[in-house]
């Protein structure tokens, strides 16, 4: 979508002219977006929420600077992801980061059962107990995961952007974005081992 | 295509991130080689289940999340609107400053001001006062010098025992 033709980049437009219901608008539909996206990134939801108003109190600041060259989408996802990088920079975080071998070896596994391959048949309860704890197994895999890379992920897989508008948001180019990405997804496959009903 | 060339670009192939060229190099790959036809079918399988997993519902915000927003930013539009007084001055006071010092420190080495007075921005007594002791009444570095001449009235000042009516030494 080219970003004359972005509904929010004209929202956005109107913001800079000082038009401060295109605001109200623009944090209504995207303040739940950030909120959610901050959330699993950083992973405390009313850190989450103060992060989202900062970044809308920075969208604001920014108003006249803002120059319509991609999705608006794009460009709170960037001042977003910048406000978490900074948050889980600060010392005091660090002691929540937990190495891949150590979050694989510490998985909610659900006892001593083991998982069943997601290809097998299943009968509906026994479905959507696999579902929660394969939910849970992801989430813990992402936590563990380097900040880049989680934030890649995240803007790919749960906001839906390109590879494009990855590398637009995390600032850096679309090549390190497939790789971030990769490097990702290969170190969650691990993980899901079990659930994928392979061995190796 | 080497099968760790192909498996390095498999997830953005199964993304279809992967530019038309090589990712017809990459099919044509997985198509003759098992290893890694097995090796996509993970990744893919994997990515099925991050997108799965990580579709979370969007979080409801609560009433106060928007009159926190709309206080804060209510006091980001005053802020603008009436910039406070030292904002106003500090950068030309700084420049200011920065302007004086610089002057001072340039003169310092052919004469000029002593090295502990150029921070203060006071000129040094200029040799004939020290001579002349009686002119360092109409030296400015002692501007107060009248009041400090009645230091009895300030020695007079009642203490505060005294102050309150009680007489001193009375406990």
């Amino acid at each position: 979508m080219q970003p004359v033709n972005d509904p929010d980049v004209q929202l956005m437009l109107a913001v800079q002219a000082g038009d401060s219901a295109a605001f109200r608008a623009l944090y209504r539909k995207y303040a739940p977006q950030v909120v959610r996206y901050a959330m699993q990134l950083i992973g405390s939801q009313a850190r989450a929420e103060e992060i989202a108003q900062d970044v809308f109190l920075q969208i604001y600041r920014s108003r006249h600077r803002y120059r319509p060259k991609a999705r608006l989408a794009t460009w709170i996802f960037r001042v977003a992801t910048n406000a978490c990088l900074s948050e889980l920079r600060r010392p005091e975080r660090h002691i929540d980061i937990q190495p891949l071998e150590a979050a694989i070896a510490d998985m909610p596994t659900g006892g001593t059962r083991t998982p069943r391959p997601l290809n097998d048949r299943a009968p509906d309860g026994e479905a959507a107990a696999i579902g929660a704890e394969l939910r849970a197994r992801i989430h813990h895999l992402l936590h563990s995961l380097p900040p880049q890379q989680r934030a890649a992920l995240l803007l790919a897989r749960m906001e839906g952007l390109s590879y494009e508008e990855v590398a637009a948001a995390l600032h850096c180019t679309v090549s390190a974005v497939k790789s971030l990405i990769h490097r990702a997804t290969v170190a969650m496959r691990q993980g899901l081992r079990d659930y994928l009903g392979t061995t190796e | 295509m080497f099968c760790s060339r192909a498996r390095r670009h498999m997830t953005a192939f199964a993304d279809g991130a992967l530019q038309p060229r090589r990712a017809a190099r990459l099919n044509a790959h997985v198509r003759v080689c098992a290893a890694c036809h097995a090796e996509l079918r993970e990744i893919e399988r994997t990515i099925a289940m991050q997108k799965a997993a990580l579709q979370a519902p969007l979080p409801e915000l609560s009433p106060e999340f928007e009159l926190r927003l709309r206080q804060r930013l209510q006091e980001l539009r005053r802020s603008d609107a009436y910039p406070t007084w030292a904002a106003r001055i500090w950068k030309p006071a700084l420049a200011a400053g920065l302007a004086a010092a610089g002057v001072l420190l340039a003169a310092a080495p052919l004469g000029g001001p002593s090295a502990v007075l150029v921070p203060l921005g006071i000129a040094p007594p200029p040799p004939k006062v020290a001579r002349e002791p009686e002119l360092f009444r109409d030296y400015p570095i002692i501007e107060h010098l009248d009041e400090l001449e009645n230091f009895d009235t300030v020695q007079a000042i009642p203490l505060e025992d005294e102050v309150l009516g009680k007489p001193r030494g009375a406990g």
